[in-house]
């Protein structure tokens, strides 16, 4: 067979190789029926924007896509500037069977052409420097206005802590940000913290990230402009579940904000019906890390439960807050995050079936 | 001592000998060394330990002596002295002032080294300052450790030189003693500094 | 009775374990540059895998190829691979061999501890990697470190890295900085006080003179680096505070005494790119270089400059705004004499007369991808899109660019440059134009898609992702990955293939015009019968061209 010939093997042999790979790979993210419930699918709601740093929608973050494509600009010509020289010169200048043997005059340099190419880019790089120090002023420099909204952002491994001290809460893994009351964007600012080791809180259509680091505390603000989800996800490598440590930011009127507030400053749903739900959370160790205000539950370690089900994900985002998920995370959580800090409880099906019956009361 | 101009068959003259430039090399390595040690013990000055009460602290102030440390710098520095002689006899050739000298420089080290651990033990038992107890302990140990390991390397050098000196087992023009006195120099140095830094700015 | 004529050849050749032995006790220049270079090549088996498999897991959204646990070994263990034991190493290897036979030299100034150097490395090396079989970590025996190669604080601490992977991490890489700095004071004894008669400091080759300003950088960086290591041990072992948060400590202390080591560390790498580079563009366009004076003043600016930028990397700290402006402007001012040199180099390809051999069209590589990596490391000094793009693909996409298109391209050059000389035979042209097609189509294959994952997102050091907006673009790089992977086949195929049946070189198969080039391929033993005396710094161009010397225009 010619493929097999001597001469094309080094060519062919490689290629068969690389569909060997590429099949093995495909073994390999093959999902079963039941991985599909097990693990995280993609993107959990519809409404969800991407994260796209080149779609901004709060001035932060269109204060660096505007500068980006002027940088892209101005590095793509100079790429384009010597690149495309450079491969002209491999075909000029390249060695003739006439020339072997014959060196060219020797060009040992030029003072004035050096000292070109070392004005141009110190003035490029001028132009460069002042617009970065232009913007870093512009974002940073932003007062807080009267109305903005404080957040008290605190990073855990590996979920989100968010206290807004005005309102007098604390909730978990999802934020929520009003609008002006003419839907105007409003700003948010976010005092970062983190209760364990580095973090970082980048929603990049909302602003760029900034890093939440323990023994300190960091700022950052946003104003988005539209309704609806933002999404991100946490940014420094910050051990095991580094990559299911996702932000959600709900933008809304603010209506459904104070709605929500409201909702959130009260205490948690009593219904009598789950009350065996109840006395099982609060008789495993739940109640040693989570805090459900009004009960006695004031654990500090992991999320806050009082209001769970206005929430629309669980584990930090990467899955819906439906019935099925919920049973799955209490049975075993380690099997949708692995390496998380909530243990295998060891409990019977029964005793998740019931506290998931409470916790579901929990809106 | 350097001279201007290194006369070598086969090589371009340069100012130092080949072993005068390794020297000088690891010299500097360890200026970068000893200024990270430096900058960081600056940097925690003052630092507080969070929720601990900063009056019941250890701190420059109120754990360190100056009695102790003083003699051991003036043993320090003087073997500084100690040891230019030594090796001024040396090219004398003045033998047995050299060794005479060269181990008092040696003694003189010794001492630095152990009454810095008397002073170590002080300030754990009395002072109850541990690495561990806060910044001030973390940075101080380390930086007068580090600093102590050197001398005590220097030391260890010098006493084996000693040993092969004094069984004249080394050429005349051997560059050795020469260049494990610039080592102890530099650690003299570097002590003015830190001393100068812990025991008189700090408090 | 045996006669020297009735003794057979392999009678004479002594048995295996001492021609070993020979090796493991040289303090000879040329075979301790070999070992580094073996050494690096061995560990680039490994980082490679390391990175094969990481590509592998990230092929599809949600998969399962590798759980979170070894993923986060495989990434850290790869960065820390790639920079300590396969590019230093490297750059030792050739330093090594080559700065005494360019200097006219006999051997480095101080050959034991050359070795001392070269084993502490790999010693280094071995520590590391006997976490897979032996360390304990978060999740149980045999684990490697999973820190991240620049290990940040508190991660690194107690609480958060249990066991001992973390503190074999630590001293694995102390070790090896340990082997390094000997090698840094080495080269400088040597380069200082060995030159040939005439060799005065700007008469040395560019490569000579890239490699001194290196080794300057490597006494002055590592230092902090081993400082801030026994540190970070004192506080896992004897409860000091210096990372520690909760008892007055500091985080960001361990950043910045990492990262004042870290950036110039890259230079570290980088310039021997600049080295090599610097020697096979001028012979293989056949023209000296352009502009020695302001390569070396370009050289000595980076050097410099590279001490003062290190706040870089840390923009996304929160630090003041006057501090993110000042470092800005340091690293913004690094690019001038970088972009100098690209020029230069450039320049020297002008009205040359080009041969496309394959060290050449590595190098040619180097120039191309080093340029695109310097300007998304520009586009990074914009503080505000470096808050967007810093710890996401776009970053991962920039430093490889200039370490792997970068450094590890001209250290490939180097190869097929100087195996001749090592080995006394030529690599296969046909297989390294094979590998340079593959491993170039790979690398861009592989790391450009990235640039535009990080613009998508994506952020670094994730396990796992589901965002569907990133599967092409990771699927692109799993399959660079693979063809790159295939270029290196061929790279391996090729050293050993022409140990035994390559061309024969002869001492000056490129011919070409520094001191090397006189000596037998491979040189014997003392290199040189007699010091040579110079005049210029292309020797061989003086004496195959009496009637125009370099010396006339230099």
């Amino acid at each position: 067979m010619p493929l097999l010939a001597v001469r094309f093997r080094p060519v062919v042999l490689p290629f068969f190789l690389v569909v060997l790979f590429f099949g093995g790979l495909d073994r390999a993210g093959a999902r079963t029926p039941e991985a599909d419930n097990a693990t995280p699918t993609m993107k959990t709601l519809s409404d969800e924007r991407n994260t796209l740093i080149l779609e901004p929608e709060s001035p932060p973050a269109r204060t660096v896509a505007e500068v980006f494509y002027l940088v892209l600009g101005i590095v793509a010509v100079i790429f384009l500037l010597v690149f495309v020289p450079l491969v002209w010169m491999l075909f000029r200048f390249r060695m003739r069977k006439e020339d072997e043997g014959i060196e060219p005059p020797q060009i040992y340099g030029s003072n004035p052409i050096e000292l070109a190419w070392t004005v141009g880019p110190a003035i490029i790089v001028l132009v460069l420097f002042l617009v970065t120090a232009r913007s870093i002023f512009e974002i940073e420099a932003a007062v807080p206005p009267a109305d903005a909204v404080r957040v008290r952002v605190i990073g855990h491994q590996w979920w989100w802590e968010y206290e807004y001290p005005e309102y007098g809460f604390i909730t978990a893994n999802e934020l929520h940000a009003p609008l002006g009351k003419d839907g105007s964007p409003r700003p948010v600012y976010v005092d970062l913290e983190s209760a364990d080791v580095i973090h970082s809180f980048w929603l990049p259509q909302l602003s760029g990230k900034t890093d939440v680091i323990p023994g300190r505390v960091n700022h950052l603000w946003f104003a988005a402009e539209k309704p609806g989800w933002y999404t991100g996800q946490c940014a420094e490598y910050c051990g095991t579940q580094h990559a299911h440590m996702w932000l959600r930011v709900k933008s809304e009127s603010d209506q459904d904000f104070m709605a929500w507030v409201e909702n959130e400053q009260r205490n948690a749903v009593r219904d009598p019906a789950v009350i065996e739900g109840h006395k099982l959370f609060m008789e495993n160790a739940c109640a040693n890390c989570h805090t459900i205000r009004g009960t006695t539950a004031k654990g500090k370690f992991a999320p806050d439960l009082t209001h769970l089900m206005s929430r629309k994900t669980i584990a930090s985002g990467i899955v819906p807050n439906t019935r099925e998920y919920l049973l799955q995370w209490v049975r075993d959580p380690q099997t949708l995050k692995l390496g998380c800090n909530m243990p295998d409880m060891k409990l019977t099906n029964q005793e998740v079936k019931k506290i998931v019956d409470y916790l579901v009361t929990l809106k | 001592m350097l001279s201007t101009e290194h006369e070598h068959p086969q090589h371009q003259p340069s100012r130092l000998t080949t072993l005068e430039a390794g020297v000088v090399a690891f010299l500097c390595s360890e200026v970068a060394l000893f200024s990270t040690l430096i900058t960081t013990y600056v940097i925690f000055l003052g630092a507080e330990t969070p929720g601990a009460d900063a009056a019941n602290m250890p701190n420059p102030s109120n754990s360190l002596d100056l009695g102790l440390v003083i003699i051991n710098s003036i043993c320090l520095l003087s073997s500084s002295a100690t040891i230019y002689l030594a090796l001024k006899a040396r090219k004398r050739g003045a033998h047995v002032l050299y060794l005479i000298w060269f181990a008092i420089t040696i003694l003189l080290g010794i001492e630095f080294v152990l009454g810095t651990g008397y002073e170590w033990y002080g300030l754990m038992t009395e002072k109850q300052l541990w690495i561990s107890t806060n910044s001030f302990g973390s940075t101080f140990y380390t930086l007068i450790g580090f600093h102590a390991f050197h001398v005590s390397i220097g030391i260890l050098v010098m006493m084996i030189l000693w040993v092969v000196e004094a069984a004249r087992c080394l050429k005349a023009e051997s560059e050795a003693p020469e260049l494990v006195s610039w080592y102890w120099h530099f650690v003299d140095g570097v002590w003015i500094l830190i001393f100068t830094l812990v025991y008189i700015i700090s408090r | 009775m045996a006669t020297i004529d009735s003794v057979s050849p392999s009678e004479l050749t002594p048995p295996l374990t001492t021609r070993l032995h020979a090796w493991v006790a040289s303090v000879d220049h040329k075979q301790i540059g070999i070992m580094y270079l073996i050494m690096s090549l061995f560990f680039l088996i490994l980082g490679g895998l390391e990175a094969f498999l990481i590509r592998a897991q990230l092929w599809a959204p949600n998969n399962e190829l590798v759980g979170p646990d070894t993923f986060n070994q495989l990434f850290t263990m790869h960065g820390t691979t790639m920079i300590f034991f396969v590019l230093m190493p490297m750059l030792s290897g050739f330093a090594n061999y080559l700065v005494p036979l360019m200097i006219g030299a006999r051997d480095v100034a101080f050959p034991r501890l050359n070795a001392l150097g070269f084993w502490l490395s790999f010693f280094g090396g071995c520590l590391l990697y006997f976490t897979y079989l032996g360390a304990q970590g978060l999740y149980g025996a045999a684990n490697a470190p999973d820190i991240g190669w620049f290990a940040y604080a508190p991660l690194t601490s107690p609480a958060y890295a249990r066991g001992n992977a973390t503190d074999y991490w630590i001293l694995g890489t102390m070790l090896t900085g340990a082997g390094t700095i000997a090698f840094g004071v080495n080269l400088l004894a040597t380069i200082f006080t060995m030159r040939a008669p005439g060799m005065l400091l700007t008469k040395m080759p560019l490569f000579v003179y890239i490699f001194m300003v290196d080794a300057v950088l490597i006494i002055i960086a590592f230092p902090p680096l081993t400082a801030a290591q026994v540190m970070l041990l004192l506080d896992r072992y004897a409860g000091a505070h210096f990372f520690d948060p909760q008892n007055g400590g500091s985080a960001v202390l361990w950043q910045h005494l990492f990262w004042f080591f870290g950036h110039p560390e890259v230079y570290i790498l980088a310039l021997p790119a600049f080295a090599i580079t610097s020697e096979v563009i001028p012979v293989f366009a056949r023209k000296v270089i352009f502009g020695y004076a302001s390569m070396a003043a370009a050289t000595a600016a980076i050097a410099f400059i590279s001490l003062g930028v290190w706040v870089h990397h840390m923009f996304t700290v929160g630090l003041s705004d006057v501090v993110d402006t000042i470092f800005a402007a340091s690293t913004f001012l690094i690019a001038i004499p970088t972009g100098i040199k690209i020029f230069n180099w450039t320049a020297t390809l002008y009205g040359g007369r080009i041969r496309l051999k394959t060290p050449m069209l590595f190098a040619l590589g180097f120039l191309s991808m080093f340029l695109i990596g310097g300007l998304t490391g520009i586009m990074l000094a914009v503080v505000p899109f470096d808050w967007q793009v810093s710890d996401s693909y776009f970053l991962i996409a920039h430093f490889h660019y200039v370490l792997f298109g970068g450094s590890l391209f001209s250290l490939i050059a180097g190869f097929y440059y100087w195996y001749p000389k090592m080995t006394g035979r030529l690599m296969s042209e046909k297989i390294g134009v094979l590998q340079f097609i593959f491993t170039f189509v790979g690398f861009n294959l592989l790391f450009f898609p990235m640039h535009i994952s990080g613009l998508l997102g994506m952020p670094r050091r994730i396990y796992t992702y589901t965002e569907p907006g990133w599967v092409l673009w990771n699927q692109l790089s799993t399959i660079g990955a693979a063809v790159m992977g295939i270029g290196f086949l061929f790279f391996f195929y090729n050293l050993i293939w022409s140990l035994r049946r390559g061309e024969v070189a002869g001492d000056d198969p490129w011919d070409a015009w520094t001191l090397e080039w006189t000596t037998s391929s491979p040189p014997p033993a003392y290199n040189f019968e007699k010091t040579p005396t110079v005049r210029s710094r292309r020797p061989l161009w003086d004496l195959k061209h009496p009637d125009d010397p370099d010396w006339e225009h230099e």
